[in-house]
């Protein structure tokens, strides 16, 4: 039966990549490469980050990816309707501001006629925006319209949204770890959890912990397995091997 | 001007140089450089009593208007008389005026920022005239004005003028006895651009304003229309009629305006901007249907007239032969695409970020518009002196004061109460003061911690020192 099932998921992971010829883009966190069947996020989709609270640190990951799409000196769009965004740390995230784009839509329909705008224009490396809600209909249109254009959407949604359903190609949940009552010597970062709901062929793997370091941004695995265990492949659990 | 300024002069200090609030409150606007330069321009259509050919210094900000008054002094009695009239016009305008008159537009450039600094009476300000193939000699007698000015009024880039006052040229003058191909190795042919434009040996066009009533088109009805698909189908018209116009000058336009006379009503008007010039009648037709969309005609029209209002130089670019996908900065799609967002959401909603050097958050940075600037992007600093996590991603509008909170011995916060959840604090970094200067009417005084909590949400909160109580600014999303 795993047999079959694993013959499925190749056969479903080449009839899209057969339809996406984009290529897939760092996202930003090494970690969350590695569980990716294409190892990065592809352009022309959409990825939908669901923040597990206020502070959670879903839109940082997402500025990361942002900021590898935009590389190659792409212009990115952000989609404000909440207002909320500030432009200083995004600064302090080394995000082009040159390059960025910020749309203050009114209202909900404004905002997704934005984002399927940015979405659709080819010159547009990334969208990232905060939808509160979006139907089903509105989100197979950003879908398309991603796909059209081959702009990478990139969409940060509130906790609620967890239960709604979704055209994102990538799906993940960001949820930061509690601080244990004995923390981990040496940990410095902050550590997050992302669990990915949904990607491609796979569904409901093991949540990873990442951690961001607070000084340079970068992502790291929070339990760096040892290297043999790397190479043999089967890594032992490293909290059970402490113990 | 700065707002310290503004108020010295509207005298807003009491006895001992505090900010008084007891005085007539001086009422303050914000710096908008896209009205700025619409009255500029207007300024510069005014200006076409005195000259037929009248445009604007190309500088940012833009704050200069070149007239070409060859042959025409004497038509007011002299340059002497021409420059009192100017000067007199323009008082009566509430505007005071520093003229320059020469025979290059670098050399008037120059006398008007440098040599007329301080004189409150139109000063009789020499004419400068040199040939192109003058000797050193013969320009140092006939420039001997220019000569004096400092390096600055060759309009040259910060950077270069720091160098040249290190090197000990401080004035214009001094660069003269220099070997030219050395001061073109040294700083570029910008500096030699400059200095020649100025004595005349290379020439410099003014780019001209047109007045409004030079892009107009109109179309009078024999009958007053109401089908929506006929008034569509005129506005394609006038609008290939007007991008036609425009082409033969090798202008796009940056905003359309639009009137449509009613029967019996006030006339229906409404604006059109762009991002970039453009005279692609496809593209202000599919912008012009976004707006029409949402007019609603209470009477048969009777005439329709489109203005280009803003014009500018269309900017021409070639296109590579073997052009990769790699995105360009000023790709024309994307300039669609602003135009049509801004089309439909309005010219306020899409903006581009520009950081300020400003201590208060909220004051750290500002939205500037795209649609219905000159046209060109200048390139502004965003390098943030701050590292990765010491700003959030989200600010809230307005500081939201904490329910409840509780502080430890060294002042920092403990535990606090927000959105209906209680929060423990398991790490903190700070305090990181905030003040404002005292010449601020509204200043803060903060201690700004970022906290992590047991659960690992991280918020940026502070303690106003003012009344010691905590808000928090913002979370790490």
């Amino acid at each position: 039966m795993n047999h079959k099932i694993l013959q499925l998921r190749e056969l479903l992971n080449r009839k899209e990549s057969e339809k996406k010829p984009y290529q897939s883009i760092f996202s930003g966190c090494l970690p969350l490469d590695r569980l990716l069947p294409q190892r990065g996020f592809q352009q022309g989709s959409l990825v939908e980050w669901i923040a597990g609270g206020a502070g959670s640190g879903a839109s940082l990951l997402a500025m990361q990816a942002a900021r590898s799409a935009c590389r190659g000196g792409g212009t990115l769009v952000l989609v404000d309707r909440a207002q909320s965004f500030y432009p200083p740390g995004a600064a302090a995230c080394q995000l082009d501001l040159q390059n960025t784009i910020v749309v203050l839509p009114a209202g909900e329909q404004d905002e997704c006629w934005a984002l399927e705008q940015a979405l659709r224009c080819p010159d547009v490396a990334a969208v990232v925006a905060w939808p509160q809600r979006l139907t089903s209909h509105t989100f197979r249109r950003l879908q398309l319209a991603a796909e059209h254009g081959g702009s990478l959407g990139l969409l940060v949604r509130p906790a609620a949204a967890r239960n709604e359903s979704s055209w994102a190609s990538v799906r993940m949940l960001v949820s930061p770890s509690p601080r244990a009552e004995s923390p981990r010597v040496g940990r410095q970062g902050w550590q997050v959890g992302i669990e990915l709901l949904r990607c491609g062929g796979l569904f409901g793997t093991k949540p990873i912990e990442v951690e961001i370091d607070d000084q340079t941004g970068e992502v790291r695995d929070a339990y760096p397995r040892p290297l043999a265990a790397q190479l043999a492949g089967t890594a032992p659990d490293p909290r059970k091997a402490r113990a | 001007m700065p707002l310290a300024e503004a108020m010295a002069l509207s005298n807003q200090y009491d006895g001992l140089g505090r900010p008084s609030y007891k005085k007539p409150r001086l009422h303050i606007e914000p710096y908008d450089s896209f009205e700025d330069h619409k009255a500029l321009e207007e300024l510069a259509v005014w200006c076409h009593q005195f000259s037929p050919l009248v445009g604007l210094a190309e500088e940012e900000p833009v704050e200069t208007l070149l007239l070409d008054v060859t042959g025409i002094a004497p038509l007011f009695g002299g340059e002497q008389a021409l420059n009192h009239q100017i000067t007199t016009a323009f008082r009566q305008q509430s505007l005071i005026v520093q003229v320059g008159l020469a025979n290059t537009v670098g050399a008037a450039w120059a006398l008007a920022h440098y040599f007329s600094v301080g004189r409150n009476e139109p000063c009789a300000v020499p004419a400068i005239k040199t040939s192109s193939d003058s000797s050193l000699p013969e320009l140092r007698g006939a420039c001997s004005g220019l000569l004096e000015l400092p390096i600055e009024a060759l309009r040259l880039p910060p950077a270069i003028v720091e160098t040249l006052t290190r090197l000990g040229l401080e004035r214009i003058g001094d660069l003269l006895p220099l070997p030219r191909n050395e001061l073109k190795a040294r700083f570029g042919a910008a500096l030699l651009q400059r200095l020649d434009q100025a004595l005349g040996k290379q020439p410099e066009i003014i780019s001209q304003i047109q007045s409004p009533s030079d892009f107009t088109v109109e179309w009078l009805f024999e009958h007053p229309i109401a089908q929506q698909s006929i008034i569509q189908q005129v506005i394609r018209q006038l609008i290939e009629r007007l991008c036609f116009m425009l082409l033969k000058q090798g202008k796009g336009s940056l905003q359309l305006s639009y009137r449509l006379t009613l029967l019996d009503h006030q006339p229906a008007t409404f604006e059109v901007g762009c991002f970039r010039p453009s005279a692609d009648a496809n593209h202000l037709g599919k912008l012009t249907e976004m707006q029409l969309e949402r007019l609603v005609l209470r009477e048969p029209v009777t005439s329709i007239a489109i203005c280009s209002t803003r014009h500018a130089r269309l900017s021409q670019q070639q296109k590579e032969l073997f052009d990769d996908d790699s995105i360009r900065r000023d790709s024309p799609l994307v300039a669609s695409l602003i135009d049509r967002m801004a089309g439909r959401l309005g010219r306020q909603a899409i903006v581009r970020c520009v950081l300020q050097s400003d201590a208060q958050p909220e004051k750290a940075y500002r939205y500037e518009p795209l649609v219905g600037g000159s046209g060109s992007r200048k390139r502004n600093s965003n390098r943030s002196p701050f590292s990765l996590l010491d700003r959030p991603l989200h600010l809230l509008a307005k500081p939201v004061a904490l329910e409840s909170y509780t502080v430890a011995s060294n002042g920092s916060p403990s535990q606090f109460q927000y959105g209906g959840e209680q929060h423990t604090v398991s790490r903190h970094w700070g305090p990181e003061r905030i003040e404002t200067g005292w010449w601020r009417q509204r200043g803060v005084r903060r201690d700004y911690y970022r906290v992590e909590t047991t659960q690992g949400f991280r918020f940026w909160i502070f303690r106003s020192l003012q009344d010691e109580r905590w808000f928090l600014h913002g979370a790490f999303e």
